[in-house]
């Protein structure tokens, strides 16, 4: 395989649509472009676009960022085709269970456009390749600060931020004539409109192994929600970082949420061959007007009757034309994040049932007496149920919630003084991904030790979704080499466990 | 294909490069911004032999030579390189060539 070109990608977007006609809807986008040309999408998913929430990926944004097209494509082509052969998908290190691509494919829609900006790139490929903005022939634009958001930046903003953005034709980061005055911009917001069911936007770009979620004109804050980019009061101070003059306000929920969501993505892209993108806000890599990430979130705050979009932005890689060889690899990378966000996306919800088994090894004076907690959600359990347990070459199962078997449980079957109340919000099962998940020993004495041959634990959520819930692990390598974890006083008293579905 | 150069500047004071971008009109987008790393500051930056030429010239008359260093790479082949892995024709042409994704299936 190589870098598509354009046609080849509006035709594989229009070929897998053809071929997957009850998973997918093609959508033509009403505006071609500056030289004529007609952009494609595809939805997918077993609902209609009433039925369900809806994440939408956008790539090719920027001209020269040839591989966000691939990932698109690559992306939607593997859940298709895992989802007809019920077949689980790897990427590297990371694997996805067939319960897990089918959750995804018949409780959610994904709206796939691939190539925003198809002229651009067809310079890049052809003559310029390292063109960015579109093609407009009066003055190209960069499509990506042509959005609604804070677009009039040098009256919106401190005369002495640095905003990456310029009313300067020239410039690389111009940010046109008007916002939304091009085709390519105004395509994508016909999505958001045409599709209100819209919560969630990716827009994949290149590059610097970012993931970066709202907001990008300043400093994100909880405390005041009259500090916004709607009060005209904090216009000439705007965009500086470091100061309090002016930070940008964003739910306490909402941002962590999206901090959690990227968190996911990173942990799902380690997986994969061990590359860690950096998780911050998108003002951390520079002040930004007129972002698409940044338009999608405000929505609802400029018109509450549309539904509130949580934005991201993906940077992939180290460069913008990596040789094709290393885009395979990035692709992977990218897809088994865009696999792990669409399932935490409807992981909302409480963590009401968490099910821990935990094998001692099979070898003289493995077992023990000792306590032994679970770390997870930012808060311990204690793992201790009726009757002897963590005994020499025994698999313990400890559960936590809904049907409980630990001790000391309410009435409804729930531990006691912990969060699990009846009628009382639990841990926020979206959140379970931001805390380290851990096993704690705490020895009976000090020759206490306890031999670890494997754990394993199962976060649901309360919605039930999705099927499988969120896996943790410890030493699975252990089997291999059957050489168990000793805890103690001596050997140390942590297990930290990895995420993944690998023993689901 | 004109010749295209990546320039990475460095220095021990932000403003200065943060000055540098703004009065040179530099292309900087989505290359990561302004990091730092061992007290250093640095950011990628893509031009033209011209454009090379024209910063190299303001650091010098400015005086900035030692506050700021420029290591200009020419990426020339690296991009002709690249346009050489741009499929040709239209691989998918005809509604039966279905796209595969680069993940593995594995049936149950």
């Amino acid at each position: 395989m190589v870098y598509l070109n354009v046609q080849e990608v509006e035709s594989a977007i229009i070929n897998l649509a053809t071929a997957y006609p009850y998973l997918c809807e093609l959508i033509t986008l009403p505006l071609q472009t500056h030289e004529g040309r007609t952009s494609h999408a595809v939805r997918i998913g077993k609902k209609t676009k009433t039925e369900c929430d809806c994440i939408l990926l956008t790539g090719g944004v920027h001209a020269r960022e040839w591989g966000s097209c691939e990932i698109c494509l690559s992306f939607a082509a593997d859940l298709l085709e895992a989802y007809v052969t019920n077949a689980s998908l790897q990427y590297g290190g990371k694997v996805f269970s067939n319960n897990q691509i089918r959750f995804i494919i018949e409780n959610l829609n994904i709206i796939i456009f691939p190539d925003v900006n198809p002229d651009g790139r067809n310079h890049s490929q052809t003559i310029a390749p390292m063109w960015r903005k579109n093609r407009n022939p009066t003055a190209p634009v960069d499509i990506n600060r042509n959005y609604d958001f804070l677009w009039d930046f040098p009256n919106l903003f401190s005369p002495s931020a640095n905003v990456v953005v310029s009313t300067n034709p020239s410039s690389d980061v111009y940010h046109g004539p008007s916002p939304f005055s091009e085709p390519e911009t105004r395509n994508v917001l016909w999505l958001f409109d045409e599709f209100p069911r819209i919560r969630w936007y990716i827009d994949i770009h290149s590059y610097s192994q970012l993931l970066l979620y709202n907001w990008g004109d300043d400093e994100n804050q909880s405390t005041d929600p009259t500090m916004n980019f709607r009060n005209s009061s904090f216009n000439s101070v705007r965009g500086i970082p470091g100061d309090t003059a002016y930070t940008e306000y964003i739910p306490a929920d909402d941002l962590t949420s999206e901090v959690s969501l990227a968190n996911h993505m990173d942990n799902s892209i380690i997986a994969v061959r061990g590359i860690n993108y950096i998780v911050e806000q998108a003002f951390d890599l520079y002040p930004t007007s007129g972002t698409s990430i940044d338009y999608a979130y405000s929505r609802n705050y400029t018109h509450p009757s549309k539904g509130k979009i949580f934005g991201f932005t993906i940077e992939w890689g180290t460069q913008f034309q990596p040789p094709w060889s290393e885009m395979e690899n990035i692709i992977l990378d990218i897809s088994s994040a865009l696999v792990t966000f669409c399932l935490e996306t409807e992981s909302e919800g409480i963590a009401d049932r968490i099910v821990v088994k935990i094998q001692t090894g099979d070898k003289p004076d493995a077992g023990t007496n000792g306590k032994v907690y679970l770390g997870i959600g930012g808060r311990e359990f204690r793992l201790n149920k009726s009757g002897n347990q963590f005994q020499k070459g025994n698999e313990d199962e400890f559960i936590i919630g809904l049907g409980s078997n630990i001790l000391k449980a309410d009435k409804n079957g729930l531990p006691l003084n912990s969060t699990f109340q009846d009628n009382s919000p639990e841990i926020p099962f979206n959140t379970i991904g931001v805390y380290p998940a851990y096993i704690r020993f705490e020895p009976s004495n000090s020759n206490d030790e306890w031999n670890v041959d494997k754990v394993y634990v199962n976060v649901r959520s309360s919605t039930g979704i999705p099927a499988g819930g969120l896996d943790f692990y410890g030493y699975i390598l252990n089997e291999i080499n059957d050489d168990n974890i000793w805890l103690g006083e001596d050997s140390g008293l942590f297990i930290n466990l990895r995420s993944g579905a690998c023993l689901s | 294909m004109d010749k295209v150069f990546k320039i990475t500047a460095s220095s021990e004071n932000a403003d200065l490069l943060h000055n540098l971008i703004r009065e040179q009109n530099l292309d900087i987008g989505c290359t990561g911004g302004i990091t730092s790393k061992d007290n250093k500051f640095s950011i990628d930056i893509y031009a033209s032999e011209k454009e090379v030429t024209k910063l190299q010239e303001k650091v010098l008359a400015e005086g900035l030579t030692k506050k700021i260093s420029l290591e200009t790479t020419d990426i020339t082949d690296h991009l002709s390189d690249r346009l050489k892995e741009v499929g040709t024709g239209n691989k998918y042409e005809g509604a039966n060539e279905v796209p595969h994704g680069l993940g593995k299936k594995v049936k149950q």
